[in-house]
């Protein structure tokens, strides 16, 4: 009886593929990893935009939670919201060695064909990738036959360069720092970067000083949305926190053990590693979004994408986010005009 | 003086007779019972599930203490019983949009109960206890499962897998007073429990549950 009682909860959704407004979620089986994918919005428009989040380690329903950022944009596409192996709600049984980017690059192309096999072969995938999302969505599209599976990349703050990234994260809080010190707003913190930044030797960047770096870009960017300097639109709604920690698919206990595992084991692989040098093999239509403030993955990786990649320059736009850091919160509104564009809606 | 000596000796004996006569009595032998648990199981406090329970006092020592209050005639058996419990437990709770857990565990643990019996009235009381267990759990991940083995690609529904679960718990409750003089608690128990494996290690989860046992 307890076990009919179980098939029957486990089963308790509903599978309704096709609609304006869809709940549904599927799981990837994979190389030890099991990831659910959760698809919520317009199945009708046949278009479906992946979210490769961030972390490495993090999650992919904070984006979904985000409501500035998502309800519009699933009024009209379907968004897939991909918890990475070892990331999120991910389970599974696995080990270290499985956490690389090629095996990473490998669950990708797995949840791009279960798409295809779920929903028909006529379905459009963009992939969106958010900060490290952005690597290894960067990773995947490097190889030619994973590209024509998909009709468009976003990339959203992404890292796909990290001595770039931590470069120029470096000019971007110096200059910060020089620009902020005159308005007389949070100056002791405003020279302790400088003091830092002053320091660094662009030319050599340990891993321990790019991590350091990445702390004080998280630091200048608390201080800068303090400061009004960076848009801040709170994305929970009163009473979503509690919704959200208890009565939702997420379970914060398993993301902050996963992020706990996965950050380091993956920061270790890449924290030298420059997919630049390779830009040029993407040819599919591209959007980069970058914030102007954004001292964690700066403005000049999106400058520096758009310029490198081979797609023709009329499928291909950068934007520069000007009241933004590293969150798709800070402009949701113009992120979600600019994508929804993008994908012909 | 006399007087003074008189006057006490008169106030004792006849605050005592007025307080209570107490009366402590050896430690008694009553027969162990099975007892039968049904609780609400959430996991994260509100992921719901059912656990329910076949326990059996492993070891039991019960000392007991009649007080009899002279002024209304009114005899109060107090009870303290100490307890070494083991429990089977078999449960289920579901991760809206998630998975379903299912899990099967043995728990031992310590329980004192304190009851209190005023003449005819029904018992009333509390009880406590601390427990750790350990089992074999099976989750059922929600919707469709596409498995990607090599070249092969099937999908399967109710996918899961095979962990272990440890388990910690703390518990209060009190008994329910009842006309037919039936031993049955309420209790609160808060807890966790660590499955393993979940990824590269394991996984705690806080649970609450709010039940009841009955003392077969």
């Amino acid at each position: 009886m307890l076990l009919s009682l179980v098939l029957f909860f486990s089963n308790c959704h509903k599978e309704q593929l096709f609609d304006e407004q869809v709940e549904d979620i599927f799981w990837i089986e994979n190389a030890g990893a099991q990831m659910p994918v959760w698809i919520e919005g317009n199945t009708n428009s046949k278009k479906f935009m992946v979210i490769i989040h961030g972390g490495p380690g993090g999650e992919s329903r904070t984006y979904n939670l985000a409501s500035p950022f998502s309800d519009p944009i699933e009024a009209e596409v379907a968004v897939a919201y991909w918890d990475q192996r070892n990331a999120g709600a991910s389970r599974g049984n696995t080990d270290e060695s499985k956490l690389t980017v090629e095996q990473m690059v490998d669950d990708l192309d797995k949840v791009v064909d279960a798409l295809s096999l779920r929903y028909g072969n006529d379905i459009e995938i963009y992939l969106m990738g958010h900060s490290w999302g952005g690597f290894l969505g960067t990773a995947y599209l490097l190889d030619s036959e994973r590209q024509a599976k998909i009709s468009g990349w976003i990339e959203i703050a992404g890292g796909h360069d990290f001595p770039l990234f931590a470069k120029e994260a470096a000019i971007l809080m110096k200059q910060l720092a020089i620009d902020q010190i005159p308005t007389g707003k949070s100056v002791e913190f405003w020279e302790e970067v400088l003091t830092f930044t002053e320091t660094i030797n662009l030319q050599n960047i340990s891993q321990e000083l790019s991590n350091e770096i990445n702390g004080y870009g998280k630091r200048v960017q608390n201080v800068l949305e303090f400061n009004d300097v960076i848009q801040s639109t709170p994305f929970l709604e009163k009473g979503e926190g509690f919704a959200y920690w208890f009565q939702s698919p997420y379970h914060p206990i398993a993301n902050a053990v996963n992020q706990g595992q996965s950050n380091n084991i993956i920061v270790d692989q890449v924290w030298d590693v420059s997919l630049t040098p390779e830009l040029n093999k993407i040819t599919i239509p591209c959007l980069f979004l970058y914030g102007k403030y954004d001292a964690i993955v700066p403005p000049a990786l999106g400058v520096s994408a758009f310029e490198k990649i081979s797609t023709p320059i009329d499928d291909k736009k950068f934007i520069l986010l000007e009241k933004s850091g590293h969150f798709l919160t800070h402009e949701p509104d113009v992120i979600v005009a600019e994508i929804l564009e993008f994908v012909g809606e | 003086m006399k007087k003074q000596i008189i006057i006490l000796i008169t106030s004792f004996f006849f605050l005592s007779q007025i307080h209570a006569q107490e009366n402590k009595q050896a430690i008694t032998t009553k027969k162990n019972r099975f007892d039968i648990s049904l609780s609400y199981y959430g996991e994260m406090m509100l992921h719901p599930g059912v656990k329910t329970g076949l326990g059996y006092p492993l070891l039991s020592k019960d000392n007991q203490k009649t007080i009899t209050k002279k002024r209304n005639n009114v005899t109060v058996l107090k009870t303290t019983t100490h307890q070494l419990i083991g429990q089977v437990n078999l449960g289920f709770y579901r991760h809206v949009r998630n998975h379903t857990n299912t899990f099967l565990n043995v728990e031992v643990g310590y329980r004192i109960k304190l009851e209190r019996q005023k003449s005819e009235k029904p018992t009333r009381g509390m009880q406590f206890e601390v427990l750790a267990g350990i089992g074999p759990s099976y989750y059922f991940l929600t919707g469709d499962t596409y498995v990607f083995d090599g070249e092969q690609t099937s999908v399967k529904k109710n996918a899961g897998n095979l962990a272990w679960m440890k388990t910690v718990s703390i518990s209060m409750g009190g008994r329910i007073p009842n006309q037919w003089k039936k031993a049955i608690y309420w209790y609160f128990k808060p807890g966790a429990f660590w499955e393993k494996p979940v990824n590269l290690g394991s996984l705690v989860h806080p649970v609450l549950e709010l039940g009841f046992r009955y003392e077969l």
